[in-house]
């Protein structure tokens, strides 16, 4: 399986936006049953409740887990049907691997990922794609060296609600953005085994660079660019819970982005356009409310009136084909190396010129 | 913060290791935001669940992973320490509280700290007596476990502190309500704005409330005055207040009046009909006989969930509460004043001024879709 993943390495293959909005159907491997040889780096809760159901589903058993939690390693390799499990990956064979899932602590993202990729091995890697912009020049130079693909599990891409505002923004037919206001929120309850992701080294910030990149991925491909007219977050030599962007476009659009970790804030985009507006919630797909062009607009045979209902799961599936097909067909992933990047460089922009964020009832005391 | 916590107070606690239990709940955590100001701080705080530490992940404070119930844990902890605020409590079992102190007591006086400010409650002295109530007040009979589990606690820090030198100081906060107050702030407010606050028509009593920040201050001092060490303070703010007016400023706030009175009789009759309260009650005791310790507070979070998740927000008082608010207690502050320099900043109206800051903030998306 693998020598023949090797011998296809076409990078330049465009794939259209609709192919994917369309399909969502599985390639089957060179002998028409098999399915890559797949790892599965890292099995905290995002694997656990997410990758590995979702792989089941699709009827792909994970060739290797690895994870340094020998209770869970052992509770999901029985539960997933893995052929192989390993608490280490410098003790795991990986020579008939295929392709891996990199869902590891941030800090662990550039070197897991370098060594998978300098072998030729693909690699899908959780988000965000490392922690700084240098990482991530390091992470693709090893998948060119390596010849080898690199996804990035911006998973909100696969919602077919996204993309048909991706298409409704391009096409015009509601006219040029005005405003945009996302305010995304929930008092964490991701179930954490470690306190990696509040170590500021280890995850690389806050609620922006974790919930907040899938956010800045999103406007990055709905709008192709954003600039930072003001950030502000709660950090006090720690990571932020709360954070407050200013944003516009080159095209003249101004926006809000917040974020928190401790408050139930109504978690929606709102996208007003010269002849429309949308409000659709971020995580669940729900569609708030339309006006005006949005309600008219069809794209791959869907409009809002039948746009349908997408469980936060299946886009698991979806990123999971997707990957598959990438290393099947030799093709890029939806989500490219370069978009990760950009995403992260963002988040890196934002905390190079961050402000501080006052609480409310903090600034009316003048402290 | 207000003048109290100056910048020389502040300077006080500069190269000091602090070690902090509670910090990923309200009171621990708005300390860990105050001590957090000081410069040069090393501030450790007990962690049980990670998943609740994002306000605490803010600054840089040492997470040491582990429950009241990790012996090894807390010895380790408090090696280094110089002062220790215990703020957490673990509503499971108040033997396992009480043992936990021992545990920490213990381990801080091997460790030779400077102070360990414990936080007890004004529940200790319910039923409340009629007229002013202060530190000298015996306290009267009761069956209710929480004030029971904090009598026995305050008399363990007592006896450190009497018989084995432990430079202990004891603080039984009143009312504690602001920013992130679950009891006294967030459920009200839900109820508000999710559903129905319940009062009883006989909620004639009067409310002693204390604004967090003033409170803060007070333990602060407690850890700064020589004179707190064996003693016991009630701390609570500058003015009282009628429960009915407590209760309103959050209905003028968030500018719905879904206040309904009931009667006391209908009160009850409606809290043993609360089928949930039913499977709460009937799972409780089997959670904490037959289940282990770490899967107890599993299950009690998911019972809690189930409360706080299940149909509108009915907030109804409960046993306990509808006794406090027809209470008519004043609390007397004069032994914190005198003997700590406490001096609280904010009078009822000011809390709220502030406290209004926080709702608005925190349920703004809730208010504009209820």
């Amino acid at each position: 399986m693998k020598s023949l993943i090797k011998t296809t390495h076409a990078h330049t293959r465009s794939k259209s936006l609709k192919s994917v909005f369309l399909s969502g159907t599985l390639p089957k491997g060179s002998n028409g049953t098999q399915l890559p040889g797949l790892a599965v780096i890292g099995c905290g809760q995002i694997a656990e409740s997410c990758l590995l159901p979702a792989m089941l589903e699709i009827g792909w058993r994970p060739a290797l887990l690895v994870e340094k939690d020998s209770t869970q390693l052992h509770k999901l390799a029985k539960q997933f049907g893995a052929a192989a499990a390993c608490e280490t990956i410098d003790k795991a064979d990986l020579s008939d691997l295929d392709g891996a899932i990199v869902s590891l602590p941030n800090h662990l993202h550039e070197p897991v990922c370098c060594e998978l990729l300098k072998q030729g091995i693909h690699v899908l890697v959780e988000k965000p794609m490392a922690r700084t912009s240098d990482e991530c020049a390091s992470i693709i130079a090893a998948a060119q060296s390596g010849k080898a693909q690199l996804g990035v599990a911006h998973v909100y891409r696969f919602r077919k609600l996204n993309q048909w505002i991706h298409a409704l923004i391009k096409s015009g037919i509601a006219g040029p953005v005005k405003r945009f206001d996302i305010r995304v929120g929930n008092p964490f309850s991701w179930p954490v085994k470690s306190a990696s992701i509040w170590n500021k080294h280890q995850s690389g910030g806050g609620a922006l660079i974790d919930v907040g990149v899938h956010v800045i991925d999103l406007l990055l491909w709905w709008f192709n660019d954003l600039n930072i007219i003001e950030y502000l977050d709660d950090s006090e030599s720690g990571v932020e819970a709360e954070c407050h962007l200013t944003l516009s476009t080159d095209n003249g659009a101004s926006g809000v982005l917040e974020l928190s970790r401790t408050r139930q804030l109504r978690n929606t985009v709102i996208i007003d356009c010269e002849k429309g507006s949308l409000e659709v919630g971020i995580f669940d797909g729900s569609i708030i409310r339309a006006k005006g062009a949005a309600c008219e607009f069809s794209y791959a045979d869907t409009m809002l009136s039948n746009m349908p209902d997408e469980p936060w799961n299946t886009l698991f599936v979806y990123e999971l084909k997707d990957f598959a097909n990438a290393i099947l067909e030799s093709h890029p992933p939806l989500v490219s190396p370069s978009d990760g990047a950009r995403a992260v460089a963002f988040v890196e922009s934002c905390y190079s010129q961050r402000k501080p964020y006052i609480y409310p009832w903090d600034l009316k005391e003048g402290a | 913060m207000g003048t109290q916590l100056n910048l020389a107070m502040h300077n006080a606690f500069d190269g000091k290791t602090v070690f902090v239990t509670g910090g990923t709940g309200f009171v621990g955590g708005r300390l860990i935001e105050k001590l957090a100001l000081s410069k040069d701080i090393t501030i450790k705080a007990l962690v049980r669940n990670y998943a609740r530490a994002a306000r605490l992940a803010r600054f840089n404070v040492k997470m040491i992973e582990g429950s009241l119930t990790d012996t090894g844990t807390l010895e380790d902890a408090l090696e280094d320490c110089d002062i220790v605020f215990h703020c957490a409590l673990d509503l499971t079992s108040s033997k396992l509280n009480a043992s936990a102190l021992r545990t920490m007591a213990e381990a801080s006086l091997k460790a030779g700290v400077e102070r360990f400010v414990y936080l007890s409650s004004l529940a200790t002295y319910e039923p409340l007596r009629e007229g002013e109530l202060n530190e000298d007040c015996p306290y009267p009979p009761t069956d209710w476990d929480y004030a029971l589990g904090k009598r026995d606690a305050e008399k363990i820090i007592l006896n450190f502190a009497t018989e084995r030198g432990l430079p202990a100081v004891i603080l039984q906060p009143t009312i504690v309500y602001g920013p992130f107050s679950r009891n006294w702030t967030d459920r009200p407010v839900s109820a508000l704005l999710k559903g129905q606050l319940v009062l009883a028509n006989e909620s004639e009593g009067v409310c002693n409330p204390v604004y967090i920040d003033d409170l803060v201050s007070a333990i602060l001092l407690a850890a700064l005055n020589k004179s707190a060490i064996g003693e016991r303070f009630l701390v609570s703010g500058p003015d009282y207040v009628p429960w009915k007016k407590f209760y309103a400023a959050y209905a003028d706030i968030v500018g719905k009046q879904t206040f309904v009175f009931e009667s006391e009789e209908q009160i009850l009759h409606s809290n043993r009909l609360t089928l949930k309260e039913k499977l709460r009650s009937l799972l409780r005791p089997i959670v904490h006989k037959f289940i282990s310790q770490k899967m107890k507070h599993r299950l009690l979070g998911l019972l809690s969930t189930m409360k706080r998740e299940a149909g509108p927000v009915i907030s109804r008082p409960n046993a306990q509460e509808l006794q406090l608010y027809k209470s008519k207690t004043r609390v007397c502050i004069d032994k914190a004043k005198n003997l700590l320099g406490y001096n609280p900043e904010y009078p009822f109206d000011k809390g709220m001024q502030a406290t209004a800051h926080y709702i608005r903030w925190a349920f703004l998306d809730e208010e504009a879709n209820p």
